[in-house]
């Protein structure tokens, strides 16, 4: 009887001893997993933070204005081209968004809205450069007045850095 | 001898007995002892949560940057952060070959000097800094020359990546990252805050706005040779500053040097003559004093004579004018005409009301007092009135002209996003709000048929008054060299914004007919601004709505 009685408490002991030695091993093993991942996050806010300060460098408007008129056809909105509400915008016929509420449309969101995120463009020198038929016309001229002056008093920045 | 034996084995026995009586105790205590680690270990494991407090007492080993915290504009854009560049120190003792490391460090870092790398080597101090800022690429070089004696020490540098374009409201810090102006000096106790490093501080800028602005103002500047040029927008029911630029303008990332005239915010530290812009607050506080109704004629059909004093008009109709047509028509006489209606005691006490005695009250740092007159007599008051023999800075004026069309709350200026909706209450109301409506009206009268017509933006209603006075150099009032401004808002019919923008000693053109006044001068670039930050702003177009009180106008009478 005592036998067994020993016997049990042996096992017993060596039982919790394991399970505490493996419960040790773990914890351990998860605390330098945790310790590893809050380096890493530290490491990463601070690789964050220099993005962001780049994204704000490179997104400069100053830059931004002139890589536009360089390679995009935009311009900047104009007064006319804004509606005060979605049934203002002139309807096909047929498709009348004025009785069915607002689900005939859906917003997007103005590229201004997000100003920070720049949208992926393709590469300009990708682009097919489109030229109007009749050459004697040349509307590109009043374009390319435009950023002769921002040259002359813009900031130095390195457009290919 | 087997009863001795078994004698004996039953003394054995007894004594075996006995012990294992005795064994029980032990083996029930180390029983007992293990049952509540069991217990505990079991309990710990199963129903207590794991506390977070043991890897916490330990010290983070990466340092995260947040020696200053980052400045944003309303939408978040980083004007204002701070980036590890550590600085290349050296312990003198340490080195060994001062010749040759010197030749290796010279060649890492090019535009330092040989021989006082060489001396700062040499010399008997403990320590030394040899350049700080260090780039990555650098730091990485001067780690693989291998040298115990060079430290690289963990340093942040204060990064604008917006470069001039916010730099007077930034302001800029010195190497030690020690504020030296604008808002980091201003707001220093919670930029300097460790603790609140992941609590940014939002301005009230808009960088686009900003960039606009300073991008007309410099257009403006290059095209009439100006020597400085100041411009604004601010929110009018707010107090938000969405752009403030002061141009010559400096780069913080730079070298600054803290006594060149880029360093002046004309928007706070210089009062001038405002000229013609004080028009809006002599009309306003004749209307709301009940003095003057808008029906009311004043004869300028000739120059003023007052004491030894003459005053002219500048676009003189020669005949009899009614209040919005002074206005209009920006009349020095009519204006004196009715500031005598007015009285001097009741001028001084608007003006005080409008804020026009005082400092303004903004998040800068070097705000500067007004210049009043010394004797405020009859003479000085109708000067005032057109906006001569008084001083203050763009930014009184501004916060002044929104009170008078914002419905007559006096709004301090802030650089600084409000994300709540102002209480309407909680400001001081200078004028009612009848009277702030007619401000409205006739300050898009004086754009639509006045002095200010070039600031006329299609789709948008603009009003506002220009401003052009002679500048005063060494004591007397120069004939050529003038401030001109111009201080517009839109849109008229429910007012948002107020832009203004300033020129110092612009110079009259070919285009200009060699003229450099407000009207010619300082409207375009406000008009030109409208155009650009309205829809940018989110600003609804309007049709042409035909001005209230455009009957009481004679327009093609007079000269």
């Amino acid at each position: 009887m005592i036998k067994v009685v020993v016997s049990f408490f042996v096992l017993m002991v060596v039982i919790s001893a394991g399970t505490v030695y493996s419960l040790k091993e773990t914890t351990e093993r998860l605390e330098a997993r945790k310790n590893q991942l809050s380096a890493q996050i530290l490491k990463d806010h601070a690789a964050i933070k220099v993005l962001r300060a780049e994204m704000a460098y490179l997104a400069q408007p100053e830059r931004l204005q002139k890589l536009s008129a360089r390679f995009l056809a935009l311009a900047p909105v104009e007064s006319g081209q804004m509606a005060g509400a979605i049934n203002a915008i002139a309807t096909r016929e047929g498709a009348t968004g004025k009785e069915d509420g607002q689900n005939m449309y859906k917003l997007v969101s103005f590229p201004v809205d997000e100003f920070p995120v720049l949208l992926p463009q393709s590469k300009p020198l990708n682009k097919k450069i489109h030229k109007p038929q009749n050459k004697r016309i040349k509307p590109q001229n009043k374009k390319i007045e435009a950023p002769s002056f921002y040259d002359r008093i813009s900031l130095t920045i390195g457009d290919d850095e | 001898m087997r009863s001795a034996d078994l004698h004996i084995e039953g003394v054995k026995h007894e004594a075996i007995e006995v012990a294992r009586n005795r064994l029980m105790v032990p083996a029930f205590l180390f029983v007992l002892g293990f049952g509540i680690l069991v217990v505990r270990l079991v309990s710990i494991g199963i129903f207590e949560d794991i506390s977070d407090q043991i890897t916490h007492a330990r010290p983070v080993t990466t340092e995260i940057v947040q020696e200053r915290v980052d400045i944003l504009d309303r939408n978040g854009v980083v004007l204002a952060t701070n980036l590890s560049a550590p600085s290349l120190a050296v312990r003198p003792r340490l080195i060994t070959e001062p010749e040759e490391t010197a030749d290796k460090i010279v060649a890492v870092l090019p535009d330092l000097n040989r021989t006082s790398v060489l001396n700062k080597l040499k010399s008997s101090h403990h320590f030394l800094y040899i350049k700080r800022n260090l780039t990555p690429k650098q730091v990485w070089r001067i780690n693989a020359l291998g040298y115990p004696g060079l430290i690289l020490e963990q340093a942040e540098k204060r990064i604008y990546p917006q470069g001039n374009l916010a730099s007077h409201v930034l302001g800029y810090v010195d190497v030690e990252n020690r504020p030296q102006a604008g808002v980091e000096k201003f707001f220093n106790d919670h930029l300097s805050n460790t603790v609140r490093s992941n609590d940014p501080l939002y301005l009230s800028l808009d960088i686009r706005v900003q960039h606009i602005v300073r991008q007309e103002l410099a257009f403006a500047m290059n095209k009439f040779s100006a020597i400085g040029g100041a411009g604004m927008v601010m929110d009018i029911n707010s107090g938000e500053i969405l752009a403030m630029t002061s141009l010559p303008d400096f780069d913080g990332n730079g070298s600054v040097q803290p006594a060149s005239s880029e360093m002046k915010n004309r928007n706070i530290l210089e009062p001038y003559e405002m000229g013609s812009g004080f028009k809006v607050f002599t009309i306003a506080m004749a209307l709301d004093s009940g003095t003057v109704t808008l029906n009311d004629a004043f004869d300028a059909t000739e120059p003023l004579k007052v004491g030894r004093r003459t005053i002219n008009d500048d676009h003189a109709k020669e005949r009899i004018l009614n209040v919005p047509e002074i206005f209009t028509f920006s009349s020095n006489i009519g204006s004196s005409l009715i500031i005598r209606e007015v009285g001097v005691e009741q001028q001084k006490n608007y003006l005080q009301k409008f804020g026009m005695f005082e400092k303004t009250v903004v998040e800068l740092t070097g705000l500067s007092r007004p210049i009043l007159p010394a004797h405020w007599g009859e003479i000085q008051s109708m000067t005032v009135s057109y906006g001569h023999g008084i001083a203050v800075t763009p930014l009184h004026l501004v916060t002044g002209i929104s009170a008078m069309i914002n419905g007559g709350r006096l709004i301090p200026a802030t650089l600084i996003r409000k994300d709540t909706a102002p209480d309407n209450d909680y400001y001081p109301q200078v004028i009612s709000s009848e009277t702030s409506q007619k401000m409205r009206h006739l300050m898009r009268l004086a754009v639509e048929y006045g002095s200010g017509g070039r600031a006329h933006v299609k789709g948008y209603l603009v009003g506002g008054k220009t401003g052009t006075a002679e500048k005063v150099v060494n004591g007397k009032y120069s004939r050529q060299d003038k401030i001109t401004s111009f201080v517009g808002a839109f849109p008229m019919d429910n007012p948002k914004y107020v832009v203004f923008a300033m020129l110092d000693e612009p110079k009259g053109i070919e285009e200009t007919f060699y003229k450099a006044t407000g009207g010619w001068v300082a409207a375009p670039v406000v008009g030109e601004i409208i155009k650009k930050i309205g829809p940018l702003l989110g600003v609804l177009p309007k049709e042409y709505i035909e001005t209230k009180y455009h009957n009481l106008i004679l327009v093609d009478a007079g000269k």
